[in-house]
Formats: C-alpha cells, structure tokens, sequence
C-alpha cells in the first residue's frame, strides 16, 4: 500500500490494516509537530521526544480505533500527545513551580512572539492572531490552562480567587473562539459579564 | 435551574480537560442528555484542538524516528512492551444471558446518543459513588464514578495503554452477577465508557475492564 504521499485518513487506514509503510509514514510526517507540542507543554527537550515517542506507539497501535467523523488525524495524533505531556508534567511537578518558564507561555505575552508567528503555518498563524485578541490575563489563564494546570492551580499561579481564574479560563476560551471563528461562533459567544461576584478579566 | 445553564460555566475546562474526576462526571452525564451543552462543548473543544496544532513544530533530533520504529517492532512481539502496561489477572467465567446484553446495549446505546426521555426533574445529578480502578500489582489506572441520575450514569476512565481494541467493561452485581456493559472507546490517549445504567442493574457495586480472552486488566469496588 501506497502511503507515502497519502491523506492522513488513508494513513491511518494503513494503520489500522497493520501496513509498515503507514507506520514509516505516521512516524515521519506526525514527529516534529509531536515533538513541538510536548516540547512548549514540559519544556524539556528529551522528555518532550519521550512523550512524542510514547504517543506515536499508541497512535500505532490504537490507529483502528480513530474515527474520522470526529475529527482529522493530526487532532487525534496531537491529543494523545498533549494528554501524555500533561501525565508527565504532574508526575514531574513535585515541587512549586512557575507556569510561565513553559515555552507556551509565550504565546500568552503582551508582545507578539514574532518568532512564533513567523514559524507558523497559515492556520496556526490565524490561531495565534486570534489568541492575541483576548484580554493578557485570559490569555494567561486560557495557555496555563491548556497545558493543564486546574482552575486551583491557575488561581495558585496568578494569585487571584478561584472563581477569577474559572472565569478567566472560561471567558477566554469563549472569547478566542469567537475571535477565530469570526460571526459563526459570535452568536454563541460568552458574555462577558462577571457572575457571582467574580471579576471577568 | 436551567440544566444547560448548570453547566455552561463548566464546558470550558471539560473541553481543556482539566476538570477533576467528579466534575468531569457529572458534565459528561449531562452532556450525554443535553443537545444544547453538546453542542456547546463541542465547539470549544474544536477550538482546544486547533490550539493544540497551532504550537511550532520541532525537528526530532537524528535517530529519534529510528528509535520510535524499534520500539513498534518490539512492539509486535513483546508480551509488555509500555512501561505501565499490567500483567493481567484470570477473569472468572460468568456471563449474563445474551438477552439481558442486547437490552444493555441498546439502552447505552440510547442514552449516549440522547434518545432516553429527558429528565423531568431539573436538580442537578450529584457523585453517588465512586472507585478507583486498580490493576496488577495493586497500581491505580484509573476510576470509575456512579451519578445520582435515573437512571444511574456511570463514567469509566482508563489512563493506561491496553493492547488491542475490544476491552470490555462489566458490572459485577449482587452474588457476582456479570453484566456486560460494552467495549471501551480509546480517544484523546485514553479509554473511557459512559452510559445509563438499566434500571434493574442498579445494585452494581463493582466495574472490571475485561480483554478479549477473558482477563481483567483492572477493577474498582465502589465506595459511596
């Protein structure tokens, strides 16, 4: 089977009928942006190539179970790696530590990481862009958040009230949302208005 | 109050994954009965996902792929090959009658895809009662959790790797009653089973992940 040059989908349908070429393919086509994922979530080059490596073992093997009518296969390659690297970095988490020293948490700084947008792909550009467009302390919540740390955790990080930090988790994904979708996700889009007290920042 | 409402303030982090065990249970058991939180949670995990492709790629340092395709093909032929990975235990050979299986199916069936009749009652479900799935060696791989709802939902969770694609789970009742209550579903790196509970298997007090050949990988007695 022929899968060098393939779709994803076919991919992993080479995948699923245990065809070596797929697993060649998988290898080399998912393990930079693997790579990248874990990296900007542990910040640890070698353990980043560890989860990547772990992920792709389950992408093997589990590759039948993949379900395109729920979503492409690089969601579902790069989920498996984003919950690895969060296993790990509680796992490695004994000690207090500073979210910001992730690499993602450029992604939540005032200033435009030029380096990261100039690396992006378009959509992934277009992703970025509409991140910058939320609030800094939503965004900060929203990336510590994404590299899972819990509402407790990110109220720990950012000194503020757990309810500030929901809030600031909840209204930020809602809002980067819109922010990406433009009109389609506008008519579903969170108010900003602070409930229970809470400070919507 | 309006369910949709109760949980709108908790789809985000469901969709983030980083709800606590208890939460997620209690979300997962509304979604399944709530198109509007559905769809709700879908979007934003939509948004999650492009978030997690938006990240900058990174070039594997040389032999990595090398090294990830000897572990596949030791894979292949090792007995263990993950780290984590349980030695399993013999399942005792107890089956239900395929009658009762078809009815549990298509009830699960049903309830995941939100046909059972809503709820009348607007109370919020709350954790009933709840386990921690244990595997050889006495290791935590995961945790099951019972909600108040009616009928009862239960959500199964399974951090671990397991070999092969048609693990089972089943509820052990009273005087060891087996009831098969279908395959696990593998996604985000990990498996997972949620659905509504017979109403006539409400005595369960025990879930088991079952391989194929009859092993239980792991089991959770539930504690209120």
């Amino acid at each position: 089977m022929v899968v060098y040059d393939s779709s994803d989908e076919v991919l992993m349908a080479g995948l699923a009928a245990g065809d070596e070429e797929a697993a060649r393919t998988l290898v080399y086509r998912f393990s930079p942006r693997a790579i990248g994922l874990a990296y900007q979530l542990l910040g640890d080059r070698s353990a980043a190539e560890d989860v990547a490596q772990e992920a792709l073992l389950r992408a093997w093997r589990h590759a039948s179970t993949f379900d395109a009518r729920r979503g492409s296969a690089s969601t579902w390659v790069l989920s498996i790696v984003r919950n690895l690297a969060i296993d790990t970095m509680r796992m490695r988490r004994a000690e207090p530590w500073d979210p910001a020293t992730l690499p993602i948490a450029r992604l939540a700084e005032p200033a435009a990481a030029a380096d990261d947008l100039a690396q992006a792909r378009d959509d992934s550009n277009r992703m970025l862009v509409a991140l910058r467009e939320i609030p800094v302390e939503q965004r900060r919540a929203l990336v510590m958040a994404f590299a899972g740390l819990t509402s407790v955790e990110v109220a720990a990080a950012e000194h503020i009230p757990l309810g500030t930090a929901k809030t600031r988790i909840r209204t930020g994904l809602r809002r980067l949302r819109t922010a990406y979708l433009g009109d389609q996700a506008g008519a579903s889009a969170e108010s900003a208005t602070p409930t229970g007290g809470q400070v919507a920042t | 109050m309006n369910p949709g409402e109760h949980v709108r303030d908790l789809a985000p982090e469901l969709a983030l994954g980083t709800l606590d065990g208890n939460q997620r249970a209690l979300v997962m058991a509304h979604v399944a009965e709530c198109p509007a939180c559905r769809d709700d949670v879908a979007g934003l995990t939509e948004i999650v996902d492009l978030l997690t492709q938006a990240t900058p790629a990174v070039t594997p340092s040389p032999g990595f792929e090398a090294r990830v395709q000897a572990a596949m093909a030791s894979s292949e032929t090792a007995t263990s090959a993950l780290p984590l990975r349980l030695a399993p235990v013999r399942a005792p050979q107890h089956r239900r009658p395929a009658w009762w299986m078809l009815i549990a199916a298509a009830l699960i069936a049903a309830a995941i895809t939100g046909v059972v009749v809503r709820r009348l009652s607007a109370e919020p479900d709350r954790l009933v009662a709840s386990a921690a799935m244990i595997g050889a060696g006495g290791k935590n791989v995961g945790s099951a959790y019972v909600l108040s709802s009616s009928p009862k939902f239960v959500v199964v969770t399974v951090s671990y790797s397991l070999r092969g694609d048609a693990y089972n789970l089943q509820g052990i009742g009273a005087g060891g009653r087996v009831v098969e209550l279908g395959a696990l579903d593998w996604t985000g790196g990990q498996w997972h089973w949620s659905g509504a509970l017979h109403a006539a298997d409400a005595d369960l007090t025990t879930f088991r992940v079952v391989s194929p050949s009859g092993d239980i990988f792991c089991e959770g007695h539930l504690s209120s």
